[in-house]
């Protein structure tokens, strides 16, 4: 049990009123730029602060950095929720139940269950660092292209099954998503994929620009134009409903049980996994669930569940980042970036030569934490008068701070061209009824899904089969199946006959991103035209039988007329 | 009449923020007249906050500002954009301002080789100085059944084009190393690409890949706890921490016309930069590397001082450019 005694030391040596100072300073600097997107993304600001941060003990600079990470991805998801603007990766999915239970009238309580939900996936992620890191820093570096491969393959068909009242407009979305990821120099040739040769796009279009675009301005402008009172939801004037009901805790425990697990595990894979711990989540959350219709119109278990991934994230990318010295996400290569500097380097010697750097890290992940929940619950009435101000300051003052903030990615100009760009489309989408979350994530999960397809098959010399040879690539791609046939086989239970086109579609991705990826791997040669077929012809049926489940469900849906346009432009 | 007051409200503000930030980045870009040091020095770089470059233009800062080299702190610029074409091109449009100098590394002269029609060269701005260099060395998996570079060329001859080799992208040096290397004694392996340094390590644990070319300090730590070996340096004296670990050339291991001087970095100032302040800097990163808070920074990445100013400057530049020409242009990038 030396563990547990070096956890209680470490806590012991981070719990002094100095560090407790840092730590509500951290989360509270956090949370304001976490909420205001032009001052920086979290990993930017890590980055700022570092010089800062490095005249103060270790101990407090890494608690305080702790404190800040946390109160940023608060704010991510504040701002997700009020306002259906996800500034992270991971506060996407909560513009599928988090914005719809703010439009009911239940911002305070999802907020709420969202820093509940994470504060205790924390403590589960730090207790399942300090036990298990060993253990799962050696299956992590088994994580190689094949596995991979198998999950980001899994997050895409995810996002389809995802998609809602729509299967084929969910499909549109990804599509378009998938092909602005492809935007950039590749990785394998060094060749520019539709740069226009424009340095600008060589690296690809950045995140935040997107997601500002595509949701930030596009809400306003629809919100502008649609004639709506002087606030923005309704808020509800007592305040016992800003936070969660007993009812709503007892619902979610499952979820949250659920969304620690499967967090932690993402976290812990070295290099990319964190993106997809969230979807995989809410997915795993849905398909288990009592209530699979109430998913996507705001369901408190759609916000606890990835809250909840989210959190115990942070204690997984701890693992590869402590004990392999390999950084898991943007925030955690900042985390090493600090340890370098104060003369320590994270690695499989870390916590031989330096506990007393190694325990404090874990426990000050921990006490940010904490520090959030004590600070940000009786903050959210507050947070949720935002959707009080009237419209004619709120919506200037996000537009500002969409323009600062995609400014500030790269400073350069030529991001807010893309901007005013993607604002264009978001505000397309809106008007044709066409979910935005799909295309954002696509554009996070594709190229990594195509990296991890191509760098196996130079492994493998193009065969195929090394993604079921590997033992723990085909437990993946089983876990994958069984996953999509819950979720399809939950919703079938809710609604009989809209399955079809979901399983179809299905299909129809791993056809594309198998033949995105041949295709790329041998540019000159004529066969991969040839096997992007199957995938287009699949497409058209897709949109066949689409329309019939959309049909079939017309009661339900409104806009159908906006479903038979688009099937028909689609259907060769 | 209320719908076109708010869509004129909205665009106002759309415009406004265009604005503020437009000002910002105007800002600072005062020239400077001449006649003694410039001021509001300011570093540009090539990757965001955190990455390489910048952490290494603030370390430098930042021994500067306490050997009292400089008396205030240079602001670090950020120009993240095509892997240094960006910040080159940025640095290039700021003529004769030389208060604007450039932290440049070895792969700005490859990615604008590898880029049709590149926005800027690093011979458009006026190079002051190569000032360390990153010694590459070749790791494997501490069980491999070979202990040397030469061995594992034996296995691969034995094999073609069935061993693996790790690192970033085609057009990265350690890339360059193994085309040479593969041309030179007619071999041939795997590539396999990782855009980040962390995977590439697990690659090499897993048993995914066989070599990966990188820094000391990338393995050192993965080498105390016996999980990878060195099995060569490319460089012509060996490495003091690993005295054991032979050079390529000691093993036979033909470089060609390539300089095992391959991943360096250095400053750049603007077209155009006066004599005069081209001296001020020469002279001023002279004694910036002879300080001991240098010689440890270096130490602890992997670095070693690598002091090239004035005439063997372009000289040095110029090699290593028509060198690494042809070796890009085979991988098929660039203008042929």
């Amino acid at each position: 049990m030396s563990a547990l005694t070096h956890l209680i030391d470490g806590l012991g040596s981070a719990l002094t009123p100095t560090n407790l100072l840092w730590v509500a300073i951290g989360v509270i600097l956090g949370t304001l730029v976490g909420i205001l997107p032009g001052l920086g993304q979290p990993a930017a600001v890590l980055a700022v602060l570092l010089p800062l941060t490095l005249r103060l003990p270790p101990t407090t600079g890494l608690i305080m950095m702790a404190g800040l990470y946390h109160g940023a991805k608060f704010a991510g998801s504040t701002t997700a929720i009020l306002l259906n603007i996800p500034t992270e990766t991971s506060s996407i999915v909560l513009c599928y139940d988090g914005h719809p239970l703010a439009k009911k009238g239940r911002a305070g309580p999802a907020m709420g269950m969202s820093a509940i939900s994470g504060f205790i996936a924390s403590t589960v992620g730090v207790i399942a660092l300090t036990f298990l890191a060993p253990t799962v820093a050696n299956l992590a570096v088994h994580f190689g292209p094949p596995e991979f491969a198998m999950l980001m393959v899994f997050g895409l068909l995810l996002v389809i099954t995802m998609a809602g009242k729509s299967p084929i407009k969910g499909f549109i979305s990804m599509t378009v998503g998938l092909l602005l990821s492809t935007i950039g120099v590749d990785l394998f040739s060094g060749q520019q994929r539709y740069t226009f040769g424009n340095i600008n796009l060589f690296d690809g279009v950045p995140f935040l620009v997107l997601c500002l675009g595509l949701f930030a301005v596009a809400e306003v402008l629809i919100n502008v134009e649609e004639k709506r009172g002087k606030s923005l939801l309704t808020v509800p004037r007592r305040i016992r409903s800003l936070l969660p009901n007993r009812a709503d805790l007892k619902e979610c425990r499952g979820a949250i049980a659920k969304g620690s697990v499967v967090g932690f595990l993402a976290g812990a894979l070295p290099g990319g996994g964190s993106t997809i711990g969230s979807f995989v989540s809410y997915a795993v959350v849905k398909g288990t669930s009592k209530h699979p219709e109430k998913f996507g119109t705001g369901a408190m278990e759609g916000v606890a569940g990835p809250e909840a991934a989210n959190n115990s994230e942070a204690g997984g990318a701890m693992i590869p980042l402590l004990s392999l010295g390999l950084p898991g996400n943007a925030s955690t290569t900042v985390m090493l970036a600090a340890l370098i500097l104060y003369g320590v380097q994270p690695g499989p010697l870390l916590f031989q030569n330096h506990p007393e750097i190694a325990w404090p890290v874990i426990a000050s992940l921990y006490l940010g934490n904490f520090a959030l929940l004590a600070l940000n619950l009786p903050l959210i009435p507050m947070w949720v008068r935002i959707l009080k101000i009237p419209y004619w300051i709120l919506y200037p003052c996000i537009l500002v701070l969409a323009v600062v903030g995609a400014y500030s990615v790269r400073n350069s100009i030529f991001d807010l061209y893309l901007l005013l760009g993607f604002s264009a489309l978001g505000y397309a989408f809106r008007k044709l009824d066409v979910p935005a979350a799909p295309l954002l994530m696509a554009f996070v999960l594709g190229p990594e899904a195509e990296t991890a397809v191509r760098q196996s098959l130079i492994l493998s010399d193009n065969n195929p089969l090394i993604f079921v040879q590997r033992p723990i690539s085909a437990t993946v791609l089983a876990l994958a199946a069984a996953v999509v046939a819950l979720s399809i086989f939950s919703q079938r239970r809710a609604r009989s006959k809209a399955v079809g086109g979901q399983v179809r579609g299905a299909a129809a991705l791993v056809g594309l991103t198998a033949s995105r990826a041949a295709v790329a791997d041998s540019a000159a040669s004529p066969a991969p035209v040839a096997g992007e077929l199957p995938a287009a012809g699949e497409l058209s049926s897709l949109g066949v039988t689409g329309s019939a489940g959309a049909t079939d469900v017309a009661g339900a849906v409104p806009n159908q007329s906006h479903d038979t346009v688009v099937e028909r432009s689609i259907t060769p | 009449m209320r719908h076109a007051t708010r869509l004129a409200c909205a665009a106002g503000a759309l415009l406004l923020g265009t604005t503020l930030t437009a000002c910002t980045s105007q800002a600072g870009s005062s020239a400077h007249g001449g006649g003694g040091a410039p001021k509001n020095i300011q570093i540009v770089v090539d990757t965001g906050p955190g990455g390489g470059s910048d952490l290494f233009a603030r370390q430098m800062v930042k021994i500067a500002t306490a050997n009292k080299l400089i008396n205030i702190n240079w602001p670090v610029i950020s120009q993240p954009t095509g892997g240094g074409l960006g910040a080159m091109a940025y640095v290039r449009a700021r003529k004769s301002q030389d208060n604007y100098l450039a932290a440049f590394t070895s792969k700005w002269i490859v990615a604008a080789i590898a880029t049709p029609n590149s926005p800027a060269h690093l011979s458009d701005l006026t190079p002051i100085a190569i000032i360390a260099d990153e010694i590459q060395v070749i790791a494997a998996p501490a069980n491999a059944p070979f202990n040397t570079m030469a061995e594992f060329i034996q296995a691969a001859k034995a094999s073609p084009g069935k061993l693996v080799q790790t690192g970033g992208s085609p057009n990265s040096v350690d890339n360059l190393i193994a085309l040479e290397i593969e041309k030179n004694t007619g071999t041939s392996w795997k590539y396999l690409s990782f855009d980040d340094g962390g995977p590439r390590i697990t690659a090499l644990l897993r048993g995914d890949a066989q070599i990966d070319i990188g820094a000391e300090s990338d393995f050192s730590d993965q080498i105390a706890a016996h999980k990878l070996k060195l099995i060569g340096v490319v460089s012509d004296k060996r490495l003091g921490d690993y005295p054991d670990v032979p050079t390529l050339a000691e093993q036979g291991i033909d470089l060609g016309s390539l300089p095992t001087q391959l991943q360096f970095r250095g400053v750049a100032g603007p077209p155009g930069m006066s004599p005069a302040d081209v001296t001020y800097y020469q002279d001023l990163f002279t004694k910036l590397t002879a300080t001991q808070g240098w010689s440890d920074y270096l130490k602890s990445e992997g670095l070693v001082t690598h002091f090239v100013t004035g005439a063997e400057l372009s000289t040095t530049l110029n090699n290593f450019t028509s060198t690494v020409t042809p070796l890009v242009h085979s991988l098929g990038t660039g203008n042929s």
